[in-house]
């Protein structure tokens, strides 16, 4: 009775610096120990599911992709798959190696991000600053074709929006090459220094049963020893033709996945290059939206067709599709019943299910390796509520 | 009593002295670590190194109470959100600002409607800078900053 | 994929079934045709560990008393997927150790994902 009155709850509320977004935990504290941390959300929800109900499938697009707002090519390349999966349109080799090549690239953005995030967390100021310097060239490329830093809306139905350039691709190769440079320079201050060693190491140990029984996916679930990789799994875009590592990692703390998601960051860099390489010539846009603009954009969707996707209507029936982002399985399911707007459209979050095994792992622990075990799960609340 | 007493003296104080600590308020912005959504990755990369706020004498606090801006990156204002952004109004001490960034803070955004937002930041708590944009770049969030510090300096709020 | 139509009733033995032969759940979600079949229907997607194999099942309730058993202790992550599809459709699950709302208020009224639920009105503040 006495050990009970000295426990406090307290509102880990939703604006903490430690948090990534906003959750809010529930936790039971006695001095620095946690005893439980329940997480409340639903601070962000803003209707996704509702929304798309109510919009036509090209007007929903922006809206998916701020939903994962750090990897949003991921959700745009899925997006826009389940609509040619249901069309019946192959799209070209083209627009197949050029999605492959940028979400891989998206990969490595999204990692550095988190990076930044974790080793901000952990007291860390510099990976932050130095993890968003490695972040620009990237952006600014991603800028340059798409228009956008943060949000792309590349993709079309039948392949991409625009073409990019040859000089393009070398200049995505010469970024790549300075990234694996400096990224020797991040594991100096990562996960070969010894403070984050032992801050990370044994911290927030998800075992195998553990991490199957709560459904987690993406590098928590291969950090705990299960190599379930959909790029390997269930291969989407050019995935069959490429020889991909799935990294695994068997101890199931905050170290293991940080290592998982640098070597993945080396990995993306790899296949990025070898991509950006061999990309096939030919267009980028295939099926009834791909007519071209006139002589002075050969590289652009035309207005017509523009206007014809517009209006694009998809018939009776249900698909699903599922692909890997930086942050683990995303999956959609479609049911339309003819028309302009489907009438469900059920997306499934990796981040969702990361958070869940989280009130599991932070049970008996102290307040800073709580949030270290928060950081390393790599979570996103625009997908989280949705 | 006491504390509309102080308020009553400090505002003749400033009248006496107004431009130095005007300049001085507008010159050292201190924000809440506050972030929602999409914006706030936008806000991060606006204090990293390349788009560098804290030239601006900026200093990002954890607790409201040592800030005198409120920084609010955009996502949608949700019903849950919306008590804890007005709690987070009320805990900061006078003179205090806020800045709202994005289209969602303006009009709702994409998600205008929506049966979980408040669409206009303004009607929970009074919105002194909004930055247009979805997101904005950080150099736009930049010029926001040196808006209201314009704003401090020129009108007497 | 493949899809199969199970009885509310037999939910439990098909999820321990699938779970036994090596497969994990990876979204439970739910819809509602109350205005073509007087139904709601839940979606289970299952998937192979390591491997392509997709399964659906679905269960269908009728849309007055819309109750279906929760697999919440075969498969972990069925608890806060059952709960989101409660609170965003108003499909109850029988045996669920927490089911509250997740995302909305706990005060909010009504379920938004139902197809009579018009979301689009304009919110007042506060």
């Amino acid at each position: 009775m006495e050990q009970e009155a000295k426990r406090t709850k307290i509102n880990f509320g939703p604006q903490h610096p430690s948090t990534h977004g906003v959750l809010n935990l529930l936790v039971e504290v006695e001095g620095d120990t946690v005893y439980s941390a329940e997480p409340h959300i639903g601070f962000l929800h803003r209707g996704f599911e509702k929304l798309a109900e109510e919009r036509r499938y090209i007007q929903f697009l922006p809206a998916l992709e701020k939903g994962d707002y750090v990897a949003a090519f991921a959700w745009d390349d899925l997006y826009m798959a389940l609509l040619e999966k249901a069309l019946g349109i192959e799209i070209p080799r083209r627009a197949a190696a050029i999605r492959t090549m940028m979400n891989e690239v998206q990969r490595i953005v999204s990692h550095l991000l988190w990076l930044a995030a974790f080793g901000q967390d952990l007291g860390q100021p510099t990976v932050f600053l130095w993890s968003f310097r490695e972040r620009e060239p990237f952006i600014n490329l991603f800028e340059e074709v798409t228009g956008g830093r943060l949000h792309y809306y590349y993709s079309r139905p039948g392949g991409l929006k625009r073409d990019v350039s040859r000089d393009y691709l070398d200049r995505v190769i010469a970024a790549v090459a300075k990234f694996e440079e400096r990224l020797s320079e991040l594991e100096a201050m990562t996960t070969k220094n010894i403070i984050f060693q032992k801050r990370t190491k044994g911290v927030g140990i998800l075992s195998k049963e553990d991490a199957m029984h709560c459904g987690v996916t993406g590098p928590v679930l291969r950090a705990s020893g299960v190599g379930e990789d959909i790029r390997k799994s269930d291969p989407f875009l050019m995935y069959p033709h490429l020889d991909l590592k799935v990294i695994t990692r068997n101890e199931g703390d905050a170290f293991a996945r940080t290592e998982v998601r640098i070597e993945e960051m080396k990995e993306s860099a790899r296949l990025v290059k070898f991509l950006a390489r061999t990309i096939p010539e030919g267009p980028v846009m295939a099926g009834p939206y791909s007519e071209t603009a006139s002589e002075k954009w050969p590289d652009s969707m035309s207005m017509a067709s523009m206007l014809k996707v517009f209006g694009l209507s998809i018939p009776q029936g249900e698909w699903f599709l599922r692909h890997e982002s930086p942050r683990g399985e995303i999956a959609m399911h479609l049911i339309s019943e003819g028309g302009p707007k489907p009438y469900r459209l059920r997306l499934k979050s990796p981040s969702f299910c990361n958070l869940y095994a989280f009130s599991r792992l932070a049970k008996n622990t102290k307040i800073a390796d709580m949030v270290a075990i928060l950081g390393s799960l790599d979570l996103v609340f625009g997908e989280v509520d949705r | 009593m006491f504390d509309i007493v102080l308020a009553k003296t400090s505002d003749l104080f400033d009248e006496v002295t107004k431009k130095p600590f005007r300049w001085a308020r507008g010159n050292s912005l201190w924000p809440v670590v506050f972030g929602i959504s999409c914006c706030s990755l936008e806000m991060m990369d606006l204090g990293a190194s390349r788009t560098d706020v804290d030239r601006m004498g900026t200093f990002y606090r954890a607790t409201p109470r040592q800030c005198d801006v409120l920084i609010v990156p955009g996502g949608p204002v949700t019903l849950k959100m919306a008590t804890v952004v007005q709690r987070l109004y009320a805990e900061m001490p006078r003179p205090r600002y806020v800045i709202g960034l994005g289209a969602c803070t303006i009009s709702g955004g994409l998600f205008r409607g929506s049966y979980n937002l408040i669409d206009r930041l303004d009607s929970i708590v009074p919105v002194d800078v909004y930055v247009p944009g979805c997101p904005p770049r950080p150099e736009a969030m930049m010029d926001g900053i040196l808006h209201l510090k314009k704003k401090i300096e020129t009108q007497h709020i | 994929m493949e899809i199969r139509i199970v009885e509310a009733n037999n939910l439990r033995n098909a999820a321990t079934e699938l779970k036994q032969s090596g497969f994990r759940l990876l979204l439970v979600s739910g819809v509602d045709w109350v205005q073509k079949s007087n139904t709601y229907e839940a979606l289970y997607h299952f998937s192979k560990v390591c491997g392509p194999d997709l399964v659906l099942l679905k269960v269908s309730v009728p849309a007055d008393d819309p109750k279906v058993p929760s697999i919440a202790d075969i498969f972990g992550l069925a608890d806060w997927h059952e709960r989101e599809t409660y609170d965003l459709l108003g499909i109850t699950f029988e045996g669920h150790p927490n089911l509250a709302r997740i995302f909305l208020p706990d005060d909010f009224k009504g379920h938004p994902l139902k197809k009579d639920f018009i979301a689009y009105k304009r919110m007042l503040p506060g």
